[in-house]
């Protein structure tokens, strides 16, 4: 019996330190300029600025598209309990219907999002796939958002780097 | 708003500059993508006045992108390639008083930001020394900053390219007689010049080279006697009007009451149909039309399908339809309706200039010529900015 304690105890010290150990999660609030000099596979006339409020287990992304041809607002919300959400995209003026699934990364510095969406389109459904990579750098005051696109016209690739204003 | 071409050595200076902008600019390539339509949706033809050849018309900027635009530059080129300096270069305080916004009513704090969807008027005068300066063709290019953008980088949209007219103006004799006449409102900032209207779904500036022709009397230094209450204290009441061609009549009105000078409100309400009071219209041929409004009510000469010689009477200045005084509303359209069609340049074949009404002479309603100006004899020109002329 004293033997079991003995194991129990050492079990709760483990687990304690394990839970004592695990990474901070970085913080991305604030606002964020993309750095067009530092990104990739973003057409050269377009400018991002994100608005990022974050909580426990919640990130909120409001970014804002200048190009050439037009300005657009782009909200979305990341939840990382593990579990999917809804949500309801909009491409080229329709509406789809789309899921994400959002969980940090195991060093607590950033986090991934695999999204997928639907659209119905003449010639039946058409389907994306995103997987969002969000990484901040040990400066604290950079920020990289990779993307994979997989839909109708290929796969897609770009990589945004942002610099906290 | 106009530019000259000037070739004195007392502007190498500027023209340097002027060169230096051009070359810089086209440094800076077009976007053939961006979102911004240019048209220029009558093409000038040239025409001589004040000595200078003059190309006057609009140019029409409409946005098709998702958001706000400022309008920052505007330049004109010879489109034969030969140079690279512009034309006529504008910037954004001589935009200021060159656009209009349609639909705004003039409401607007800042006519060069262009939302989605709208379209902003450039009004466009250029005066060239020569006419051998007058270019076959013109292009345009306009600079764009985008207000939301955080580069501050401009965008470039080159087009409206537009074949300079190549019949040259009508010539035409007087629309009146004698002297002490003052051509007013046909400048640059005219309210003719900016007479955008919307008739039958075009949108159409008939009054673009429209005269308000008032006279001095023969002292010289008012447009009236008395208190000026009754038209008949204006000197250009009851005024022949004459045929400016050989033509047709192709309308004729004179059932509008005239209006009392004492009053601020017309005799009927304006309205198109009314606008022009009594009036006449001569079909010129090929096109071209000119009209005589604000005539006296029931005093026509001619009538509809009469064919008039130059200078017959078509019948006498008066006071009616939108009209605050008596004169004579003169111009050129390319349609038989009153105020529908294009304005078109038109040049008297002779005339001689007694001087120039002061914007302060207009307001005291009382000009008196100077004394060192010398009469000048022209020919083949249009009568413009307030000169005071005399007619053979």
């Amino acid at each position: 019996m004293k033997r079991m304690l003995a194991v129990g105890s050492l079990a709760g010290i483990v687990l304690s330190l394990s839970v004592g150990i695990a990474a901070a999660k970085a913080n991305f609030s604030g606002t964020w300029v993309m750095d067009k000099s530092r990104s990739e596979g973003v057409p050269p006339d377009m400018e991002q600025t994100m608005t990022v409020t974050q909580t426990d287990d919640t990130l909120n992304v409001e970014t804002k598209v200048v190009s050439d041809q037009g300005d657009q607002t782009i909200t979305g919300t990341y939840t990382f309990n593990g579990q999917e959400t809804a949500y309801t995209p909009k491409r080229g003026g329709a509406e789809g219907r789309g899921k994400r699934t959002a969980k940090w990364t195991a060093d607590g510095n950033g986090f991934e999002v695999a999204e997928e969406e639907q659209f119905d389109a003449p010639n039946g459904e058409v389907t994306f796939q995103f997987a969002r990579k969000w990484a901040l750098l040990p400066d604290g005051k950079t920020l990289t958002i990779e993307l994979e696109v997989k839909g109708p016209n290929g796969p897609q690739h770009s990589k945004r780097t942002f610099v906290k204003k | 708003m106009t530019r000259t071409l000037k070739t004195a050595p007392s502007v190498i200076g500027a023209l340097l500059f002027i060169s230096a902008v051009g070359l810089s600019a086209l440094g800076q390539k077009p976007t053939p993508t961006f979102p911004v339509v240019l048209q220029v949706p009558v093409a000038p033809t040239a025409f001589k006045a004040n000595g200078k050849m003059n190309l006057v018309y609009e140019l029409h900027a409409t946005s098709f992108r998702a958001g706000d635009l400022l309008l920052s530059r505007v330049e004109v080129y010879n489109d034969d390639g030969s140079t690279t300096t512009p034309l006529a270069s504008y910037g954004e305080a001589e935009l200021n008083n060159m656009l209009a916004r349609p639909g705004t009513g003039g409401q607007i704090a800042n006519a060069r930001l262009i939302g989605a969807g709208l379209r902003a008027v450039v009004y466009l005068w250029l005066t060239l020394d020569t006419p051998a300066a007058v270019p076959a063709r013109l292009r345009h290019r306009l600079y764009f900053k985008i207000p939301n953008s955080t580069s501050g980088e401009e965008r470039v949209v080159e087009g409206a390219r537009v074949a300079v007219g190549k019949d040259g103006p009508l010539v035409l004799g007087p629309p009146v007689r004698g002297q002490g006449w003052v051509a007013r409102f046909n400048g640059s900032t005219s309210f003719h010049r900016r007479g955008l209207l919307v008739v039958n779904g075009q949108a159409v500036i008939a009054q673009r080279f429209a005269t308000d022709w008032g006279k001095f009397g023969d002292n010289w230094n008012a447009l009236r006697t008395g208190d000026g209450s009754k038209n008949s204290d204006f000197y250009a009441y009851s005024e022949p009007l004459i045929a400016v061609a050989d033509a047709t009549v192709v309308d004729v009105r004179d059932d509008i009451p005239e209006n009392d000078p004492s009053k601020s409100s017309p005799a009927v309400p304006v309205s198109l149909d009314t606008a022009a009071g009594n009036h006449v219209i001569l079909d010129l041929g090929r096109g071209r039309y000119a009209l005589y409004a604000h005539m006296q009510p029931k005093m026509m000469r001619v009538k509809v399908g009469d064919r008039v010689k130059r200078g017959q009477v078509l019948g006498l200045l008066g006071n009616s339809g939108n009209a605050v005084g008596p004169h004579l509303h003169f111009h050129l359209a390319s349609s038989p309706v009153a105020l529908d069609g294009e304005g078109l340049p038109f040049v008297i074949d002779s005339f001689a200039v007694l001087g120039v009404e002061s914007p302060q002479a207009f307001k005291e309603g009382v000009w008196r010529p100077d004394p060192n100006f010398k009469v000048e004899q022209r020919h083949m020109e249009m009568p413009i900015d307030s000169v005071v002329v005399r007619f053979p």
